[in-house]
Order: C-alpha cells, then sequence, then structure tokens
C-alpha cells in the first residue's frame, strides 16, 4: 500500500475517545492535511490493556484478536495513535503468527481464521515511514522556528522489541526525525524510553511523582523546552505528575497541526491539564 | 531467610505454572541481574527482579506471592530487553500476580484508592492503573 491518497483502517480506542480527544482530534486533521483517510473499524472493543489481559489468559489475546478481525475484514492495514493499544494489538498478532494453538482457540472463541494480511501501524510508523518526511516538508506553513523540543517514546511502542518491531528499542529515532521535518530543534537526551510509571499512578504516586521529575528535570538539563509523546497514558501522567506543575508535553499530532497552520490546534491545546499554549504564544507559533 | 530447597519444590507444578503462563523460560535465567539493574522501580522494591526470579526457579512460592515486588513492577518491558537469555522479568511478574490475585496478596490495586480521587481522576489514569493491576 502506497501514501498518497491511501485509506486506512483507524482504531482510536478508548482513549482517544475519552480523556484524550485533542489526540483523537489532531490525528484526524493531521491525516487528512496529509492526504490519509482515516476509516474507524466499526463495532471495535476494548484492545485489552486495561484490566482484561491480566484477569483472563484468553481475554490477553482475545480482545485484540477482535479488532485484528475486523481490520482483516476491511482489509487496510490499521493505524492506532495509542502506544498501549498497539502493544495489545502486536501481542495479538505476534502469538497468533507463533502459536498454533492460539490461532485454534481463536477460531473457536471468534470465529476468526488468522489470515496475516494487514499490518498493525502506530501512528508514528503511519507518518514517517508510508507519508514520509519530504510529503511532511512540503505542507509546513509556519516551521516550528525556535521551539527546542525532546521526545518521548516511553514504553509501550518499543517494547517488547520482538513483538513491536519498532525502531531501535533503546534508542529510536522516527518521532524526532518527524519532529526535526517540522522545524522543531530536536535535542538528543537518555531518558527516550523511561519508563513514567503510569500503571502506578494512582496507587503508588509516592514512586511516580519521583519518575515523572527525573524525566522533566532530565528534559530541562537537555536544554527542552517541552516534552512531544505519542502516547495518551504518558502524556496525562507526566502533566499530573510533575512537581513542576507548568512545564509542557505535547502530542506530536497537535504540533505538526501548528506546523501546517490548522487553524483548529489551539483549541486542542487548551485542553491539556499544564497549560501549552503559554509557551506556543511566546515563541509566535500561536497568535 | 530460612528457605527449604528440594526437589519437589524445584519439580513443583507451581514452577511449570509460572513457566507457562508467563511463556518465560524461567531456568533459563543465570542471575546476571541486567533485569534488576535497568528495572526503575528496584528502589522501592523488597526483593529485586532476578531475585523474584531465582526464587521462583527453586519453587519458593510462598515468597514470591507475598514480595512486593510483583506488584510495583511496571510492565514497562526494559528488563526483557536487556536480558541476554531473552527472558521477560515483565511477563514473570504478570503471571506471578495472576497467580497471587485469587489469593487476595494485592498490596497496590486499584482497591486500595480512596474513593474522592477516584471520582476526580482522569479516565486515562484509571485505564493505566488497570492495565497492569487488573482487580
Amino acid at each position: 500500500m502506497t501514501d498518497n491518497g491511501a485509506t486506512y483502517s483507524y482504531y482510536p480506542g478508548c482513549s482517544l475517545h475519552g480523556t484524550s480527544r485533542e489526540y483523537d482530534a489532531s490525528t484526524q486533521a493531521v491525516c487528512a492535511e496529509l492526504g490519509i483517510e482515516l476509516k474507524e473499524l466499526s463495532d471495535w472493543v476494548c484492545c485489552g490493556a486495561s484490566s482484561g489481559h491480566s484477569l483472563d489468559e484468553t481475554l490477553n489475546i482475545g480482545l485484540p484478536a477482535h479488532t485484528l478481525k475486523l481490520a482483516e475484514k476491511e482489509g487496510m492495514d490499521v493505524a492506532v495513535p495509542c502506544a498501549a493499544c498497539y502493544n495489545r494489538l502486536k501481542v495479538a498478532e505476534h502469538a497468533l503468527q507463533e502459536k498454533e494453538g492460539v490461532r485454534e482457540q481463536m477460531k473457536d472463541l471468534l470465529d476468526y481464521e488468522f489470515q496475516g494480511t494487514v499490518q498493525v501501524l502506530n501512528l508514528v510508523e503511519l507518518i514517517k515511514d508510508r507519508v514520509g518526511l519530504e510529503k511532511i516538508r512540503s505542507k509546513v506553513v509556519k516551521p516550528l522556528t525556535g521551539l527546542k523540543v525532546v521526545c518521548y517514546y516511553g514504553c509501550l511502542l518499543v517494547r517488547p522489541a520482538e513483538v513491536t518491531h519498532f525502531d531501535d528499542p533503546e534508542h529510536p529515532r522516527s518521532l524526532d526525525e518527524i519532529m526535526e521535518a517540522v522545524g522543531a530543534e530536536v535535542l538528543n537526551w537518555s531518558y527516550k524510553t523511561e519508563c513514567c510509571g503510569g500503571s502506578l499512578s494512582l496507587t503508588r504516586d509516592d514512586i511516580v511523582k519521583g519518575l515523572v521529575d527525573g524525566i522533566v528535570d532530565m528534559a530541562k538539563e537537555a536544554g527542552a523546552q517541552a516534552i512531544v509523546t505519542l502516547c495518551p497514558l504518558c502524556l496525562e501522567n507526566l502533566e499530573m505528575r510533575q512537581s513542576d506543575g507548568t512545564y509542557p508535553v505535547f502530542y506530536f499530532t497537535e504540533l505538526l497541526g501548528v506546523a501546517f497552520g490548522l487553524k483548529e490546534s489551539e483549541h486542542w491545546l487548551k485542553k491539556h491539564l499544564v497549560d501549552s499554549t503559554s509557551l506556543m504564544k511566546s515563541l509566535r507559533l500561536l497568535s | 531467610m530460612r528457605a527449604v530447597i528440594s526437589t519437589r519444590q524445584v519439580r513443583s507444578e507451581f514452577v511449570a505454572r509460572v513457566q507457562d503462563l508467563s511463556g518465560q523460560d524461567l531456568l533459563g535465567c543465570y542471575q546476571c541481574g541486567k533485569c534488576s539493574a535497568g528495572c526503575p522501580m528496584t528502589e522501592e522494591m523488597d526483593i529485586i527482579p532476578s531475585q523474584v526470579i531465582r526464587l521462583s526457579q527453586l519453587g519458593q512460592e510462598e515468597d514470591v506471592l507475598n514480595c512486593k515486588t510483583i506488584w510495583l513492577c511496571a510492565t514497562c518491558y526494559q528488563c526483557g530487553t536487556r536480558c541476554p537469555k531473552g527472558i521477560d522479568f515483565s511477563k514473570i511478574a504478570e503471571a506471578l500476580r495472576y497467580l497471587g490475585m485469587g489469593k487476595e496478596k494485592e498490596v497496590c490495586g486499584p482497591n486500595h484508592i480512596p474513593t474522592e480521587i477516584i471520582a476526580e481522576a482522569p479516565q486515562q489514569a484509571l485505564v493505566s492503573t488497570f492495565r497492569k493491576q487488573g482487580l
């Protein structure tokens, strides 16, 4: 499948329909601008990243396998913005590819004959590898000049590497390259794939504050004004648990929207827990 | 800590069940400690990941199901990425949580979150919590 004018199945997951609506809106707007049509899978269910996978061995694969079944029926590669959803879908895909027992089990459970005909793509893969940096550059009307950022990939996109096969598990570059293409100054740092402790954010906030502060401190140390990420679980946790309380965290799609001159961008940024518009205004990237 | 190590324990159903549930070659671990070195949570843990693996290999069911470590694992998969034997401790911890859950051993699951926090917490924080502490 090629890039220009391509249509992909779209799996938003619960985050993008709930707390991270700004990620959904910016994803749809940016993809439309890049000539990608996203067709939301009809009747999609939870990916199982919630309690499903730890409670029940069958649901662990069964829930994401249901979505893979829907995607295969549509016959198009499926775009997944949330790192947790992406991880679950890749785990199911991997198990279906590797284990005959799992294929048999899913045949009984879901009436699903795994074909392996569609690819599960994280949004970063879709935008960088299918659309390409050249096309991204061609859409920039307001380069993010003066904006210094670090890119934060988190855990679930890059690991386990044998399952997600995303970039390099210790030193990924894909998102850095996308942000460079829209004119941001992307700084190197050592916390790209450090864990933010999102899963313990409510139960052990005492530990998680330390992990989040470590990430924010390291971003500042690198000279960045903000963190750019792609995971709704990370973004919420980084905003909610930082001691600073003023350090902005962006979805990469929001910043692409600003660079592409999409007027809805300002609206997306207002949904954040930490003020992210002041920085953009001080750099005259938003009026 | 005194421990009884016998063939009965090492060959117990527990060891086989952990291997089966986690899909990891538990007995393949040779205790290099890279999992513990890369883990962001070790300073909070009562025993470190490589020790949980060693105790599990020796069938010390009670020790590993009672430790805090399996509940503090954030399932970030850093350990598995760095393991020279390709063993993912996150998956072993998940299997142990699964085995421990029925025994009400959980120490920091969602049941411990005060209701006023639940009322105000962003939905995503709850999803994040349930992701690993499914109770």
